[in-house]
This record gives structure tokens, sequence and C-alpha cells, in this order.
């Protein structure tokens, strides 16, 4: 009885020894992989850049306000990157189209939009929590001995998520 | 009474157990055991950022997720890993790229191959430090807009 009593503490130790050494001989670690969908981004040419009637030679500026117009649409406080192609002429060597300005706001107002240059660079602007930027575009024409007759070209803009 | 019943009865097999010694028979074992630094595993994220609702993209294991493995140095382990196959309804993980090196330089680190979802791999580093980095393809296929993650579990054992 007296050597039982001996060994119940040996056996316990043996018995907790063994249960230990599996949890600290063995760690587990994890982490995560991510992703978020978000919607794709659409944009719509909402006004033209209209220059109306000019003279054979004459220069004309527009500006933003009353110029053509862009609206984007995309996930929320989303950065993207916007680049235009923006033509030299309208479709005519002697009717020059140049000195692009431009203004850019998440809401539809221009009072309070932002000023940017157009160019064929990206440049970086982030979606309103709506998902929306809305872009005004301005330019300068210069006819020099132009034909008569009517003149358009496409002004492109593409956004993509930075 | 049970109780002082089963006393007895452990009490005469100890006295059994004890017979031999009474023959002079003795042997010796030896017992050893080796402590060992506990292992530590962190991680952080294998980010894929945003994605349009059917699209594909590659994170290459150096720009993915990483874990910083500790152990003692020159121990053999055994790695365990156990990877998702989506993030997702209609998001697909596949392409699993695991890399590892004893230096935080995912360029000059070895490749793993990984066969499937869950494998392991033996490993033992004379620092102590092990880093795997992990990249993967993820496919969207008309997914829901919305946020995904899904858990990629480590199990690092000594042998």
């Amino acid at each position: 009885m007296r050597r039982f009593a001996r060994c119940l503490p040996l056996l316990s130790l043996l018995v907790s020894a063994v249960g230990s050494r599996s949890a600290a001989a063995q760690t587990v670690g994890t982490l995560s992989a991510t992703a978020a969908v978000i919607p794709a981004l659409t944009v719509t040419g909402t006004a033209d850049l209209a220059f109306g009637t000019v003279a054979s030679s004459q220069v004309k500026t527009v500006g933003p306000a009353a110029g053509g117009t862009f609206t984007v649409n995309g996930a929320s406080n989303t950065p993207v990157g916007i680049t235009f192609g923006l033509p030299v002429t309208l479709g005519h060597p002697a009717v020059v189209i140049g000195a692009w300005t431009g203004r850019t706001n998440g809401t539809p107002s221009f009072a309070t939009s932002t000023a940017m240059v157009p160019s064929a660079a990206p440049q970086s602007f982030t979606l309103s929590a709506s998902g929306r930027l809305f872009v005004w575009i301005g330019a300068t024409l210069t006819t020099t001995l132009a034909p008569t007759g009517s003149y358009s070209v496409p002004l492109t803009v593409t956004v993509v998520y930075n | 009474m049970r109780l002082r019943q089963t006393v007895a009865l452990v009490c005469l097999l100890a006295a059994g157990a004890a017979r031999p010694a009474w023959a002079q028979t003795s042997g010796s074992t030896t017992m050893t055991g080796t402590v060992l630094t506990a292992i530590t595993v962190t991680g952080s994220d294998l980010r894929f950022g945003n994605l349009l609702s059917t699209q594909t993209k590659r994170v290459a294991a150096a720009a993915g997720g990483r874990f910083i493995l500790t152990m003692a140095a020159s121990a053999p382990v055994t790695i365990a890993y156990v990877l998702p196959a989506s993030l997702g309804p209609n998001v697909s993980l596949g392409a699993w790229d695991l890399r590892s090196n004893t230096i935080n330089d995912p360029a000059t680190g070895s490749t793993v191959v990984v066969g499937s979802t869950s494998g392991s791999f033996t490993a033992s580093t004379a620092t102590g430090t092990l880093y795997l980095w992990i990249g993967a393809t993820v496919t969207t296929s008309s997914a829901a807009i919305g946020s995904y993650s899904r858990p990629i579990t480590l199990t690092v054992t000594y042998n």
C-alpha cells in the first residue's frame, strides 16, 4: 500500500509530461486571404464640348463650366486613374484645339469643383462616397482660314481602378 | 466498504509487481528529453485588393502573404498547411505559390511544391527563423459585390 502511494506522484508526473509535450511542440498560425469585389466602372459623356459657330479665322475658348462633361460611376471611396485622349484638331489642320482645362468633383456641383489639367498621362482621383466623379472639360479652338463646314472628333476618357 | 475492497486489491497488485526485485534482478534505462524553444508563427495577410465581378488576378508569393516562423535552430519541423479553395461563392482560389527562405528575401527563396489545398513539408533552419511567402490566383465569376476572407492555416510541429 505504501509503495503504491509512492508511485502515484510519479504516475501523475508522467501523465502530465506526456500531455503537455505535444501541446508545446506544435504551433498553429493563421493569416487571411482577402479580396473585395467591387462594381465595374462606367464612364458616361453627359454633354459635348461644343464650340458653336466660329469664323474661318478665330480663337474661341469654352471654359469647363460650359464645356463637356463626363460622369464616372464605381466603388465608393475608391481611387481611380484617369487618362484623356485629347485631339489636337477637330478633323482639319486649320481647326486646332488645345489649352485644355478641367475640373472635377465628387458631386455634380461645379461651384465646389477642383481644377485639374486634362492630359494623356494618368492622374489619380478618388470616387465619392456614392461612387461618383464628375469631370468638366474646356479648351480653346483656333481656326486659321478654315474651310466652311462642321467639324467633330471624339474626346475619350479612360478610367481604371488604381 | 467497496472502497476498502478496492484498496486491498490494489495493494496486492502492487506487492506482486514488486516481487521481481526480490529475485535480485535489476535493470535500468535512461530517459532523455530535449527541451526546445517554443515555435512561434506570425503572419501578414494575402491581399488581392479590389476585383471586378468577373476577373482573374494573380498575386505572386513575393507580394503576397507572409508567415514568419521561429523555432529552435537546426531542429527539423513538419509544416502542415491548409489553403482555402475559395474566398466565397464564385470567388475561387488556385495556382498556389509558396516560397521559403531563412532570410527575409523571397527573391532568393526556394519554391515549395503545393500539390493541393492541404499538405506538409519538412524544414530545418540554422538560424531558427523561417520565412514563408504565399501567393495565389483569384478568379471571380459573376461574384456578388462585397468583401471576402478565408483563413490560411499553418501548423508547425517539431519532428
